[in-house]
């Protein structure tokens, strides 16, 4: 016998909130990618990723029990993993500075001419992101990197789905003019 | 031509956009060649922003798992949770029960002694026999002289006072014991939750 995707999820699910690890572990893993990825592009350092995501990892795990079924796993998840990076760079400030220093344009490593491009463009992209304010910046990295729509957005940030529109309008016009001048050259090279 | 939908092209993009407010945009899109090289821009945005690989490297998944799994701490049941606070607070309801009782049998007993209540419950107030005074009066009964049998009759009710004492003691000392090996648990417990923390 065989589950689809979506039955074999509300089982683990069941199994984890009667304790089960292993079931649960099965949970993370799926969403480890997803999660981390959110997490790094709202934070752009990967240790604090990790750590973020690890403690929404936990957090999700001690409150299973008040999960309903039939509502997005993921999308609970990512509502917890964004307001956990969010509370830690309001508890620390610096983070994001010292993140956007932290990246060198140019990599210590030589490596060959393609890898350097895109090394070059992904910490430019990095860059960009961070430089957005940490509301639009969250609704954005939703959006691009979770793939949550417009109302799962609303719903994982508590914010009205106007207010959703017109933030993401405002972060792609802003991130927009900020790759313009960095990505012109590397536009072309690419091209 | 119709006044620019900039403010849409966002929400079009992303396919958020039903109903009249699709069509408005869509019409739009037909007759102004600056929209429709706006909605590209945006289309190459997103484009860039996905297929931009982080600039690190995170963690395997099964690493992390592996990590993770180690540090969940142990969730319990609500029905585990209740039966274990259970102990603690039964144990005094129990203990306040069993004090509540013997004094009101103590009294009650007074009340049998002095003859008070016979009247008015028809009970027989025979005092508790042990078993040495049973044997006793029933085979010597008829030969002993009324001094001895109030001697005998003391006697027995010393060793019941006794026995009932003992057997609340005993009481008393499970009580303690199941309470000990409760907070010893607790302690236990509590010490393993600060390490996993
Ligand atoms: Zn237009």
């Amino acid at each position: 016998m065989t589950f689809t995707h979506a039955e074999c999820e509300e089982l683990l699910i069941a199994q984890a909130q009667r304790g089960d690890r292993q079931a649960y572990g099965e949970l993370v893993q799926r969403y480890f990618p997803g999660v981390v990825r959110v997490a790094y592009r709202l934070c752009g350092d990967a240790d604090l990723a990790q750590d973020a995501a690890q403690e929404a990892f936990l957090k999700a795990w001690l409150n299973l029990h008040s999960f309903r079924a039939g509502t997005s796993l993921r999308n609970w998840l990512y509502r917890i993993v964004v307001n956990t990076i969010l509370d830690t760079l309001r508890r620390n400030t610096k983070t994001v500075e010292t993140a956007l220093e932290d990246l060198p344009l140019s990599d210590p490593l030589p490596l060959p001419e393609e890898h350097l491009f895109e090394h070059e463009r992904a910490q430019i992209v990095q860059r960009a992101l961070l430089s957005l304010p940490s509301a639009s910046r969250s609704v954005l990295v939703l959006r691009e990197y979770g793939e949550l729509s417009y109302q799962e957005i609303a719903e994982a940030l508590g914010i009205p789905l106007g207010t959703v529109m017109s933030r993401l309008h405002a972060a792609r016009a802003q991130l927009k003019r900020l790759l313009e001048l960095h990505l012109t050259d590397l536009e072309m090279k690419y091209v | 031509m119709s006044k620019h939908v900039t403010p849409w092209l966002s929400a079009y993009h992303d396919g958020e956009l039903h109903g009249v407010g699709l069509r408005r945009v869509e019409q739009h899109l037909a007759e102004c060649p600056q929209c429709r090289a706006e909605l590209e821009e945006l289309r190459m945005l997103s484009v860039l922003l996905r297929q931009t690989p982080p600039a690190v490297n995170f963690l395997r998944p099964e690493r992390f798992v592996a990590r993770l799994v180690l540090q969940l701490p142990r969730r319990t049941s609500l029905v585990v949770e209740f039966g274990w606070w259970l102990v603690p607070f039964g144990t005094l309801a129990v203990w306040l029960f069993a004090q509540v009782t013997s004094w009101l049998r103590a009294v009650f007993l007074l009340g049998l002694d002095a003859g008070l209540l016979t009247n008015l419950l028809e009970f027989p107030s025979t005092s508790l026999q042990m078993n040495w005074f049973t044997a006793l009066t029933s085979l010597l009964g008829n030969h002993l002289n009324p001094f001895v049998q109030a001697g005998l009759s003391i006697l027995n009710n010393l060793h019941v006072l006794v026995v009932r004492w003992q057997s609340n003691l005993l009481f008393e000392a499970i009580l303690i014991v199941v309470y000990l090996a409760w907070l010893m648990v607790c302690m236990a417990r509590c010490s393993s939750r600060l390490r996993t923390a």
